[in-house]
This record gives structure tokens, sequence and C-alpha cells, in this order.
């Protein structure tokens, strides 16, 4: 019932050095050793399995499609179109091919192109026009979006104190000598936290990118 | 070099003066080993300035229908699923902690590890604590991310319970998340540490070593891996100890 990343208050007491060892292992190892073992859950289509994709995932590809269908009702369908292939198509998921963020980001680009081009005909009311205006019509629309919320997900995977850093500099624009004021750590951690996070995710991008 | 390490993500971020800026680049001139680090995070700091609010705000997503054989109730998911989904959007308030001296709790601390090393490999995998459980809902409180929801279901004995919760950010290695059970006056007691991983849900087992309707809720904070056993004040979910 408990897995191996439980930690005991007993543990954490009496022998902190052995759970600094169980710390200082690859920041990489735990993330692709839990979604092997997610992979094969979805390939021995085990019940929850789906579930724990769509917590992982869920809010990434409905934020994308979201964006990139401009209608929420749409984009709610699609979202259940992806992860309802998701997990017919799981035994046909390659991991020497792509990373599963990938593959899922694949097939929500796919389906939202296919629900844009159905639709493509059937505006007449200008309301429904000029909101099919503003959503992304080039290839190459798309594919900044899709990277940009395959970013996110890889942020979610941050450690939070990096996460949390990064989310503060980039999105609420404080520059590191205010997030060390506002947050009572010393200017330094906040630069050693800032190059490791961003260090961090250009590694998830690099693996993601199969390089 | 460490301490040119120091500066690359002030230089990066645009935050270092003219004079400042210039000795930073002649440094790099001079280290084709930093230079190569700042030119690998140059492109990715572009791309977090030109990611957009909505990317940074990601909307929660609506509840994934489940095909029927992807679908399987969680031991969380009781008949009573209707009146735990209510409850969790209700929203508790959040109690200033004060917590017990950091001897006697380090002392509580490791007695509640020893025995629940012992309850938990006992426990084995019987199954845990389904007959004549109670299933407990938490709520996200102000730390929390949104999303994030989770349940205690207490063994009929209780003395175990099994924490599910969802939606929370990775805990990372220099964090880690602790049920506490807590009362109005600052009294608590950890029941035991636990880490989430990238899928923001983990599902463990604790001993339970006092009787929980003692107190008022469960709950469940964030703490920093610095050997402070005490409450960090930091609280993600919380619910209350009874039905």
């Amino acid at each position: 019932m408990t897995d191996a990343t439980t930690l005991t208050p007993a543990l954490r007491t009496v022998a902190p050095h052995c759970v600094k060892m169980e710390l200082s292992m690859p920041t990489e190892a735990t993330p692709n050793l839990e979604e092997d073992r997610l992979v094969d859950r979805l390939r021995d289509r085990e019940p929850g399995a789906l579930r724990e994709l769509y917590d992982r995932f869920g809010r990434t590809t409905f934020g994308f499609l979201l964006k990139t269908l401009r209608d929420r009702g749409a984009a709610e369908d699609v979202q259940q179109q992806v992860f309802l292939e998701v997990w017919r198509r799981s035994d046909s998921f390659d991991p020497e091919r792509g990373k599963l963020l990938t593959w899922v980001m694949t097939i929500a680009r796919s389906r939202a192109i296919d629900h844009m081009r159905r639709r493509v005909p059937e505006p007449i009311d200008p309301e429904v026009v000029a909101r099919s205006a503003e959503a992304p019509s080039g290839a190459g629309e798309i594919e900044l979006l899709v990277d940009q919320w395959r970013m996110r997900a890889l942020l979610d995977r941050l450690p939070t104190a990096e996460a949390q850093l990064l989310r503060l500099r980039f999105y609420a624009g404080v520059s590191q000598s205010e997030i060390a004021e506002r947050e009572g750590i010393p200017l330094g951690t906040v630069k050693t936290r800032m190059v490791s996070g961003l260090r961090r995710l250009r590694e998830m991008i690099e693996e993601e990118n199969g390089r | 070099m460490s301490e040119a390490r120091d500066q690359i993500s002030s230089y990066l971020l645009g935050e270092l003066d003219a004079d400042q800026t210039a000795a930073f680049e002649r440094q790099i001139e001079a280290d084709p080993q930093l230079r190569e680090e700042v030119e690998r995070l140059r492109p990715l700091v572009t791309q977090l300035e030109g990611l957009p609010a909505e990317v940074w705000e990601a909307p929660q997503p609506p509840p994934l229908i489940l095909p029927e054989d992807a679908a399987r109730p969680s031991s969380s998911e009781t008949a009573d699923s209707k009146q735990s989904t209510r409850r969790r959007r209700l929203r508790l308030p959040t109690l200033t902690l004060r917590p017990l001296p950091a001897a006697g709790l380090a002392a509580l601390l490791l007695a509640v590890g020893i025995a629940g090393g012992a309850l938990i490999g006992g426990a084995g995998s019987s199954g845990g604590p389904e007959a004549g459980a109670t299933d407990l809902v938490l709520t996200r409180i102000d730390d929390g991310p949104s999303g994030a929801h989770g349940d205690v279901l207490v063994a009929g004995d209780q003395r175990r319970a099994r924490v599910d919760v969802s939606g929370l950010a990775p805990s990372g290695s220099d964090h880690f998340y602790e049920l506490w059970l807590l009362d109005d006056d600052g009294r608590m007691v950890a029941l035991g540490a636990f880490q989430v991983g990238a899928g923001g849900r983990t599902e463990v087992e604790l001993p339970i070593p006092v009787t929980p309707s003692q107190y008022r809720y469960f709950d469940v904070s964030l703490q920093e891996d610095n050997g402070d056993p005490a409450h960090s004040g930091i609280s993600v979910l919380r619910g209350p100890t009874s039905s």
C-alpha cells in the first residue's frame, strides 16, 4: 500500500542522511519511472490509469484546446475525444518514439484540427465568424500553442520551490531581488534556484524532444 | 566560476546594470563552459517571457467521462459520492497554527514513525482499511493549488488512514507533504510524510496513534526538508475528522 516514496517521520528524524542519499538521485529518474509505470498500466488497460493520465495532462490539453478552438463547449467535447482515443490507442504508444506528453498533445492537436476543419464551412452568424477569425489559422500558430502548453505541463513537474520562483518571475514579473525580499530568502538562493529550475526545465524539454 | 554562475540568471533576465553586463560578457567570452550554459538557457528564458498569461493560469479541465472499461470506483469513492462531491466545494477557514514545542513534537514524530512502519508493514496487501471505514473529504485551502483535493479513509478501528490526494504540486527533492491531525487551539499530531510526483496524485496509508475525533481537522501541509519537525504553516488541504 505504502509506496516507495513515503517517508515516515522517524526516517526523517533518525536518518536524514539516508533520505538525502535517496533524494540526490538524478532528478529525472522519478518522473521517468512514474511515466513508465503509467504507460504499462495504460497498456494493461488497468482501470484508474486513464484517470491518472487525466490528472497529469488534462489541464494542459484542455488549456490548449480552449485557446485553439475558442469555444468552451467544443473544447470540452474534443477533450473527451482526446482521452477516449488515448485510452483506445494506448497499445500503439511507443516510448521509443516519444514521450507520453508529446503523444497526448499530438492527439489533441490532430483532434483540434479535425474539429476546426469540420466547422469552417458552417459559420454564418457574424459572431461565430468573428470568433473563428480569432482562432489560430495556420499550422505554425497551432505548433506554437502546442509548444506553449507542453511547456506548461513541464513547469508543473518542477519541484515546488523552483516552479513558484519561475512563476513569480515570468508570470508576475517580479525581479529576483524582489522575490528574495518577498519570500524572505537570500538573493543568492533565489539566483541558484532560478538557474537550477531553468536547467531542469531545459533538460525536460530536451528529453521530450528526444535529444 | 561559481560566482559567475550565480550571475547567469541576472544576466539572462536583464537584471544587471551596464557595467555588470559588460563584465559578465567578458567572462562569457573567456569561459566556453559558461558560454555554453548561457546559450543553452537563453532561448528558454525567451520562451518563458513570451508565455501568455492564460498558459500560466491554465483553466480547470472538465471532469472526464470515463469509458466503462476505464472506470472503477476507488476505495475513496463510496456510495456517498454525491455528498462527498458537494462537500469538496466547501471552503474551510484557515487556522492560525501554534506548533507544539519542537522537542516534544520530534519525540512524538519518532514514536509515530516507528509505529507507522510496523503497522503499515503489518497491513501488507490485505486491501487496506475498507471495512467500516469512514471516508472524509479534504478540501483545498488558501495555500493549495486550484484543483487540489483528497480523501482520508479512516479504518473502522481508527488506527489507520488511507490518504488519497490529487492535483497537488510535485513535492520535488527539497519539500514533502505531511498529514496532521489538528485542533482549533493549535494542538496537533503529525501522522506521517509523503511525496507527490509529477502526476500530482499520491495514495498512502498511515497509522493513527491517537483518536481522530479528539481533533477537529485532518490537514495536509507542504513542508520544507530543512530538519524542522514543526508544521510549516503552509496548509494545502484540510477536512473535518468526522463526516
